[in-house]
C-alpha cells in the first residue's frame, strides 16, 4: 500500500468531472432521502440502482457509496428537529437531541451532530484505509459466540440509559426483547405470536416501532402542551451560525468520546449482522456510561447527540470493509450495495486487495469526501430549517404525522404496519406520559433477535464450550464489569440523591 | 387536583388503577401472556421468550408493588400528570387568548409567549383525546382511501377545525404539501404507496377490465 497510490486515486476522484459529478450528485440525493422517515441509506440504494446500470463502474459505485454515507447526516435533522428518526439508526439521537431543540439549542445540537457525523465518517474510512492489511485475521475470529456476547453486552448498556428508574428501564428492555422475538423462530421455523399474521413472520418493522414508541407520542405531547416545540422565544434561542459553530466546537471538546464512538463505530460496523442502530445506541450507552455525572443525559447533553452520530457514520466505513474484501456484507444496506457493485462489475473479494486496490481507495476517498461535503451542505440548509422548531404545534403536528404514516408504509411496503403503529403509539405516550425511560425498547427490539439468532447458532456449533472461547470469556468479563459499574453508580447517585430520567 | 390536604385511607383497588400503576399492570399482563403463549411452543422455539419473559413477570410485579406502596404513602395525593402537564392544565383554565409558558429548566428559567389558538378554550384532557382522535382518522383515512387521497383531507380537517387557521392558510398549506410530496415521492422517486381498500376496489371493479 502506496502514499502515492492513495494519492493518485484522491487525484482520480477529484480531477475527474465525471467522478466528481458522481460524487455530488450522490451527496446531494443521500440528504434528501435520508431525511425522509422510513427511506434510509438500504432503499435508496435499492431506488437508485436502475439509475446507474449501464453506467461507469467507478462513477457508479461512487454515486451509490456517497448517497449511502449522508444519509444518517440528513436522519438526525428530524430526530432533533422533531423527535422523528429518519431510520432506526438516527433513534439514539433523538433521546438529547429533541430536549435540545425543545429548549431552543436545536442550532447547537445540528451543529454538534454535523461534526460529529462527518468526523466520524472520515475516522471511519480512515480505518478503513489502516485497517485493510490485518483485517482478515480479526474479523475471521468472530463467530455467532462473540456475536452472542456482543448483543448481550449491549443489552447491558439499558441500565446506564434508563437512569435513575433502572426497574422500569429493565422492563421497557425487556418488552422491546419480546417484541423482538415475534416472527419465525431462527431455529425451528414456527411463527411466534404472528401465526397467519403474515407480516410479523419476518418480524416486527423496527422503523414502524421506533416511529410508535418515539415520534407519535412526542407529536402528540407538543399537541397537548400547546406553543412550538421550542419552549423558548426566537430571541432567546440559539438559531444563529454561531450557535451552530458553537456546537461543532463542542465535538471538538469531547475528542475523546468522539474518537472512541467512531472506532466502537467502525467495529461495529465490521462485524457482519450487528448494524447501525446497535452501533448508535451502544455508543450512546458508552457516552452515558463512561461519563462522570450523567444526571443531564435525556434532558438535552450533546455527548448524548455527539456519540450516537459519530458512531452512525464512522460504521459506514467499517462495514465497507467485509463487504468489498470477503464479499460478507456489514449491513442490509451493505447487502444490496454489495449487489450493486456486482451489478457495475465490481467482484468483491480478497483480490480487491491485490488488483483493484486504486478502487478501493477511490471509494475510500469517496467516503471522506462525501461525508466533508455534506457537512458543509448541511450547514447551509439548517438555519433555515430550525426555524421549523418555532412553528406552531398546531400547524407542524399534521406534517410530521404525515410522514410518520409515509415512513410506516415504505419500510417494508405493508399496511399492515399501520395497525401496529396504531397498537404501539399509545405503549409509547404512556410510557413518555409517566416517565418511563423508552431508549431501552429500542436497544431491547435491536439486540434481542440478534442475540437469539447467534445463541442458536453458537449452540449448534459448540453447546455449552461456546462460553469459554477465548474471546467469549474477554467478552463475559465486559459483560460483568459493565453491571457492577452499573450497580456501583447506582448506589453512589443513591447516596449523593442524584435522580435523571431518560425518557 | 384536589385541594384537599388532609390525610385519607386508600385502597388496594385505587392504588392498583392509579396511573402510574396502570402501567406495571399492563406491563406484568404483556409478559404473562407473552409466556403463556410461549409455553405452546417446542423448547427451542419457547427458550428466549420465557428466559425474558419469567423476569419481566416479576419484576413487572416489583414494580406495581412499588406504585402501589408510593400511592399508599402518599395518601392517595399522588397527581399522575408530570409537573408540566399540571401548570398547562392550570393555565388552560385560566387563560383566554394566550398562553403563557415558564419551563423550569436545568440550568435557567426558560420564559416564552405564545398565542396557540388550538390550545384556547381546551382543557389538557380534551386536546390529548382530540389529537389521539386525529391521528387515528388519518390512519384510517389512509387505509381505506390510501395516502394520496386521505393526505389531503386529514390536512384540512386538521389545520380548519383542530388549528384553527383561516380557510386561506389551511388550502395553502394542504395544496403546498400535498403538491410537493406527490412530485418528490410519486413523480421523481416512482414510489407506489398503499392505494386504500375502497379505492382499491372501486379502481379494481370500476376502472379495470
Amino acid at each position: 500500500m502506496s502514499i502515492e497510490l492513495m494519492l493518485s486515486s484522491l487525484l482520480q476522484l477529484l480531477t475527474s468531472p465525471y467522478n466528481l459529478w458522481m460524487m455530488v450528485l450522490g451527496t446531494g440525493i443521500g440528504l434528501v432521502i435520508g431525511a425522509l422517515p422510513g427511506i434510509g441509506g438500504r432503499l435508496a440504494i435499492a431506488l437508485l440502482i436502475p439509475f446507474v446500470f449501464g453506467k461507469d463502474m467507478v462513477g457508479g459505485a461512487v454515486f451509490l457509496l456517497s448517497m449511502h454515507a449522508v444519509t444518517g447526516t440528513a436522519g438526525q435533522l428530524t430526530s432533533i428537529m422533531f423527535g422523528v428518526p429518519g431510520e432506526g439508526d438516527a433513534a439514539a439521537t433523538i433521546v438529547d437531541g429533541y430536549p435540545m431543540a425543545q429548549k431552543g439549542e436545536a442550532g447547537m445540537a445540528l451543529g454538534a451532530s454535523l461534526m460529529a457525523s462527518g468526523i466520524g465518517g472520515v475516522i471511519g474510512a480512515a480505518a478503513l484505509g489502516l485497517l485493510i492489511p490485518v483485517i482478515e485475521p480479526i474479523v475471521l475470529k468472530f463467530s455467532p459466540a462473540e456475536f452472542f456476547f456482543l448483543a448481550l453486552l449491549g443489552i447491558t448498556f439499558v441500565a446506564f440509559v434508563s437512569g435513575s428508574a433502572i426497574f422500569k428501564g429493565i422492563l421497557v428492555g425487556l418488552f422491546g426483547m419480546m417484541l423482538a422475538f415475534i416472527g419465525q423462530d431462527p431455529q425451528t421455523g414456527i411463527a411466534r405470536y404472528s401465526d397467519d399474521l403474515l407480516f410479523l413472520w419476518e418480524g416486527m418493522d423496527l422503523i414502524t416501532a421506533v416511529l410508535a414508541i418515539f415520534a407519535v407520542p412526542e407529536m402528540i405531547h407538543l399537541g397537548v402542551k400547546g406553543g412550538a416545540i421550542a419552549a423558548v422565544s426566537k430571541e432567546e434561542a440559539q438559531t444563529s451560525v454561531k450557535a451552530q459553530l458553537a456546537g461543532m466546537m463542542a465535538t471538538f471538546k469531547h475528542m475523546w468520546l468522539v474518537v472512541r464512538t467512531s472506532l466502537i463505530g467502525v467495529f461495529i460496523g465490521i462485524l457482519p449482522g450487528l448494524g447501525g442502530s446497535a452501533a448508535s445506541w451502544i455508543c450512546y450507552g458508552h457516552a452515558v456510561q463512561s461519563c462522570r455525572k450523567p444526571s443531564n443525559f435525556g434532558r438535552g447533553d450533546i455527548r448524548g447527540v455527539i456519540a450516537p452520530e459519530t458512531a452512525n457514520n464512522s460504521k459506514e466505513g467499517g462495514s465497507l470493509l467485509p463487504t468489498l474484501f470477503f464479499g460478507v456484507p456489514g449491513s442490509s444496506g451493505m447487502a444490496i450495495l454489495l449487489g450493486a457493485f456486482l451489478i457495475l462489475g465490481i467482484q468483491p473479494g480478497p483480490q480487491m486487495i491485490t488488483e483493484k486496490l486504486d478502487l478501493v481507495w477511490i471509494l475510500i476517498w469517496a467516503l471522506v469526501v462525501s461525508n466533508i461535503l455534506a457537512v458543509i451542505i448541511m450547514l447551509f440548509v439548517t438555519k433555515p430549517l430550525v426555524r421549523l422548531t418555532f412553528v406552531r404545534g398546531g400547524i407542524l403536528i399534521p406534517f410530521i404525522l404525515i410522514i410518520v404514516v409515509f415512513g410506516t408504509l415504505m419500510a417494508k411496503g405493508q399496511w399492515e404496519n399501520l395497525i401496529l403503529l396504531l397498537i404501539l403509539s399509545p405503549v409509547g405516550y404512556a410510557l413518555l406520559r409517566f416517565d418511563w425511560p423508552r431508549p431501552p425498547f429500542v436497544i431491547g427490539i435491536v439486540l434481542g433477535s440478534i442475540a437469539e439468532e447467534s445463541l442458536h447458532k453458537a449452540w449448534a456449533l459448540w453447546r455449552w464450550e461456546f462460553f469459554v472461547r477465548p474471546l467469549s470469556l474477554v467478552l463475559i468479563g465486559m459483560i460483568l464489569a459493565t453491571i457492577v459499574f452499573a450497580v456501583y453508580r447506582g448506589w453512589k447517585d443513591k447516596k449523593e440523591g442524584t435522580v435523571h430520567v431518560i425518557g | 387536583m384536589s385541594s384537599d390536604n388532609s390525610p385519607r385511607s386508600t385502597t388496594h383497588l385505587q392504588a392498583l388503577l392509579h396511573g402510574r400503576a396502570l402501567l406495571s399492570l399492563g406491563m406484568l399482563i404483556f409478559f404473562s401472556v407473552m409466556v403463556a403463549i410461549a409455553s405452546t411452543y417446542p423448547w427451542q422455539a419457547a427458550m428466549l421468550p420465557v428466559v425474558i419473559g419469567v423476569p419481566g413477570i416479576l419484576l413487572s410485579l416489583l414494580q406495581l408493588f412499588i406504585d402501589m406502596r408510593d400511592y399508599h404513602r402518599a395518601e392517595g395525593k399522588i397527581d399522575p400528570r408530570t409537573a408540566f402537564e399540571i401548570y398547562m392544565d392550570e393555565i388552560t383554565e385560566h387563560t383566554k387568548g394566550q398562553v403563557k409558558m415558564e419551563l423550569a429548566g436545568d440550568k435557567k428559567e426558560l420564559t416564552t409567549l405564545v398565542e396557540d389558538p388550538s390550545v384556547v378554550g381546551r382543557t389538557r384532557g380534551q386536546r390529548e383525546v382530540l389529537l389521539w382522535c386525529y391521528f387515528f382518522g388519518l390512519v384510517l383515512l389512509v387505509l381505506l382511501f390510501g395516502f394520496w387521497i386521505g393526505v389531503p383531507f386529514f390536512l384540512v380537517a386538521f389545520l380548519r377545525f383542530y388549528a384553527r387557521e383561516s380557510w386561506r392558510l389551511t388550502a395553502i398549506l394542504a395544496l403546498a404539501a400535498w403538491g410537493s410530496m406527490y412530485l418528490l415521492l410519486a413523480v421523481l422517486l416512482e414510489q407506489v404507496l398503499f392505494e386504500g381498500f375502497v379505492s382499491g376496489f372501486i379502481m379494481e371493479n370500476l376502472f379495470r377490465d
